[in-house]
């Protein structure tokens, strides 16, 4: 019964993409990502369609209308099973609450890759990204190495209960702990958004007038803490984490301290290279993970080339 | 022409009742401010400093802008849902045109148009097209969050010149730019409302449209006024946004709706139309925000902050029922 209703939902299908002459190319991969407002989200984009054409797979791109929204993910997954893409690259928005249709797509045989949000389980061909609880001890020692291993500190937090948030803000608790003398003294939220962090930043600076660091878990909100910082006449150290263009010229220009490098476009690049070589019938491990540099002022110029003349990471160098 | 004459003298008169209910709720949020001003004050002993006063009014200063013409919607019974969308989208338009022209009045003309040009077509959908303003609104939301999305194709746009930083975070005379800006709108508003005549219309079209149209109100004229204003308001604050954090991208908007709205409700607007006020309005934005600067000030732990934010603007919207209904049994 099933698969006589499933034979039909095929036929359906392939009816309708020949009505509708839809582009079913044979080598096609479904890229999704949660927004159209981050830039990191378009460095994964960009990153997949290159890395896809230099190997002869083209993509198609889902992004919900509206910014992170679950529900408009969990379709977009559902219909673009319907094309039958060779595979997808998937940053899931809530991991957890994707699993049922992620598991639904997985057993369709349509090879599904975890990219940068990691899913706790799931039927994933492989996870590519980051550790963030890394990235942020990374960027909490940069901070700390920067203050001489003294100081007091403040953490500006995204969104409360995002994943990317608690492991990086437990990165750089973790992170502190190694140096007594640095006293964090409160840890608030702003949401992710510049804004709000410039906002949080200018109320800190009334309360506790001797910050000498700040700690944001995202660059965006990093620089929104700067804007207050110079504004106030203070003298405390920035440290964000991602690495976007405008965070690494302010660390270029001496304005930020540090940032620990979060790149969509190698984590796509090397999702679109497990993809092919799992088409190829080649090894892929149950991981790829990525480890962040610390951009500085002495190798911020390296983090500044343009999208279309950066370069994936070599394969062998980030899988052994 | 009597009957216009004698329904007009029934709406003035009709105002005047309702000015002495408005001044009542007024002295209600100023206590609210107040109770909040005082409690935060015992609490810590940063809140009631210079600086941080100029912080508050600054931080509440862009909420006000946003809020502004939103105000005058309401009062005529309306809403615009698009004010952040358009906020984001005219921020984009003229962080573009600045960059591509290097011209501050271009890219703040740009801005400015941009923000009345989606107030205006609210309006022809509103008062023309009939359409609820709640829907009319929310699909202009979409348009413009999908334009600045393409236009912006994931991209920020960052790094302005000084002359235009000065508007968001500039001073003149030792007062931030956006409040002496605030300071303005709320003194052109609060005259607009009270003392000419197309303020006064605008409650008599919040609270009885067909009775005003009836006497003689020019209604549909009046929409577009409040709408374009609103749109303009909207794309003003885009410009003292961008202006403040000297970048901007598709996204900042929509994080902005929703406290908008309740800024504009603390003020003692209602989504029934027929009431609000410019120095109410501000006092919603300022409750508003000492609410969220003195949790920073405090210290409140970042798990408890949006409840502590909830139960707040609960706080506000009780007491002014609360306060309704002893006016009632009066």
């Amino acid at each position: 019964m099933m698969t006589f209703k499933n034979s039909i939902r095929t036929c359906a299908v392939l009816a309708l993409s020949q009505f509708l002459a839809l582009p079913l190319a044979a080598q096609e991969i479904a890229v999704f990502t949660k927004n159209q407002v981050d830039p990191f989200f378009n460095d994964i984009r960009v990153g997949a369609e290159m890395a896809a054409a230099a190997k002869g797979w083209s993509t198609v791109q889902y992004v919900p209308t509206k910014p992170n929204n679950l529900t408009e993910q969990i379709s977009q997954l559902e219909d673009a099973s319907l094309r039958n893409p060779d595979a997808i690259l998937f940053v899931p928005i809530d991991p957890d609450a994707l699993a049922p249709v992620v598991e639904r797509v997985a057993n369709a045989g349509i090879p599904i890759v975890n990219v940068a949000d990691r899913a706790a389980s799931g039927s994933y061909l492989t996870f590519v990204g980051f550790d963030d609880v890394v990235l942020g001890e990374v960027a909490a020692k940069a901070l700390a190495d920067r203050l001489g291993g003294e100081g007091r500190v403040v953490i500006i937090e995204g969104v409360k209960g995002s994943k990317v948030n608690e492991d990086r803000v437990n990165g750089f608790r973790s992170g502190l702990s190694a140096f007594p003398s640095i006293e964090v003294i409160t840890s608030q939220p702003a949401n992710f958004q510049r804004l709000q962090a410039l906002q949080v930043m200018e109320n800190l600076i009334q309360s506790t007038p001797d910050i000498d660091g700040v700690l944001a878990s995202i660059d965006a909100m990093a620089l929104g803490a700067l804007e207050a910082i110079e504004a106030a006449g203070i003298e405390a150290q920035v440290v964000g984490v991602d690495g976007i263009s405008e965070a690494v010229e302010a660390v270029r220009d001496g304005r930020m301290a540090a940032t620990a490098e979060f790149s969509g476009f190698k984590m796509s690049c090397l999702a679109i290279e497990a993809v092919d070589r799992a088409a190829n019938g080649l090894d892929v491990p149950a991981e790829i993970l990525l480890s962040g540099s610390l951009i500085t002022a002495e190798n911020a110029g390296d983090f500044l080339v343009p999208l279309e003349e950066q370069t994936c990471p070599d394969w062998d160098a980030v899988v052994n | 022409m009597s009957e216009a004459t004698r329904s007009g003298r029934d709406w003035h008169s009709a105002i005047d009742k309702l000015r002495g209910s408005e001044i009542e709720s007024i002295f209600l949020r100023l206590a609210v401010l107040f109770v909040v001003g005082l409690f935060l004050t015992i609490a810590t002993d940063t809140f009631l400093t210079q600086t941080n006063l100029v912080n508050l009014l600054r931080q509440a200063s862009l909420m006000f802008l946003l809020a502004a013409g939103l105000t005058l919607v309401l009062i005529v019974g309306g809403i615009d849902l698009s004010v952040g969308a358009n906020l984001a989208l005219s921020a984009c338009l003229t962080a573009g045109v600045y960059k591509a022209t290097n011209s501050v009045p271009l890219a703040i003309a740009t801005g400015l148009a941009t923000g009345a040009a989606i107030g205006f077509v609210n309006s022809l959908l509103v008062a023309f097209l009939k359409l609820p303003p709640f829907l009319a609104t929310f699909a202009t939301l979409w348009v413009c969050q999908g334009l600045a999305f393409f236009y912006m194709s994931g991209s920020v746009i960052y790094g302005f010149p000084p002359e235009m930083r000065a508007l968001g975070s500039g001073f003149w005379l030792g007062i931030p730019v956006p409040v002496i800006l605030m300071t303005i709108i709320l003194i052109f508003l609060t005259v607009f409302l009270r003392r000419s005549t197309i303020g006064h219309e605008l409650y008599a079209i919040g609270s009885n449209a067909t009775a005003a149209r009836l006497s003689g109100i020019p209604v549909r004229r009046r929409l577009i006024l409040v709408y374009v204003l609103s749109g303009l308001t909207a794309g003003f604050a885009g410009i003292v946004y961008l202006a403040r954090v000297n970048s901007a991208d598709a996204g900042v908007g929509e994080p902005l709706l929703l406290p908008v709205i309740a800024v504009v409700l603390i003020g003692g607007a209602s989504l029934y139309g027929g009431r609000g006020s410019a120095i109410g309005t501000l006092s919603g934005a300022l409750i508003l925000t000492a609410v969220l600067n003195g949790m920073n000030l405090l210290a409140i732990d970042s798990n408890l902050q949006p409840m502590a934010a909830g139960l707040v603007v609960l706080l506000a919207l009780a007491l002014e029922a609360v306060s309704k209904k002893h006016q009632r049994k009066k």
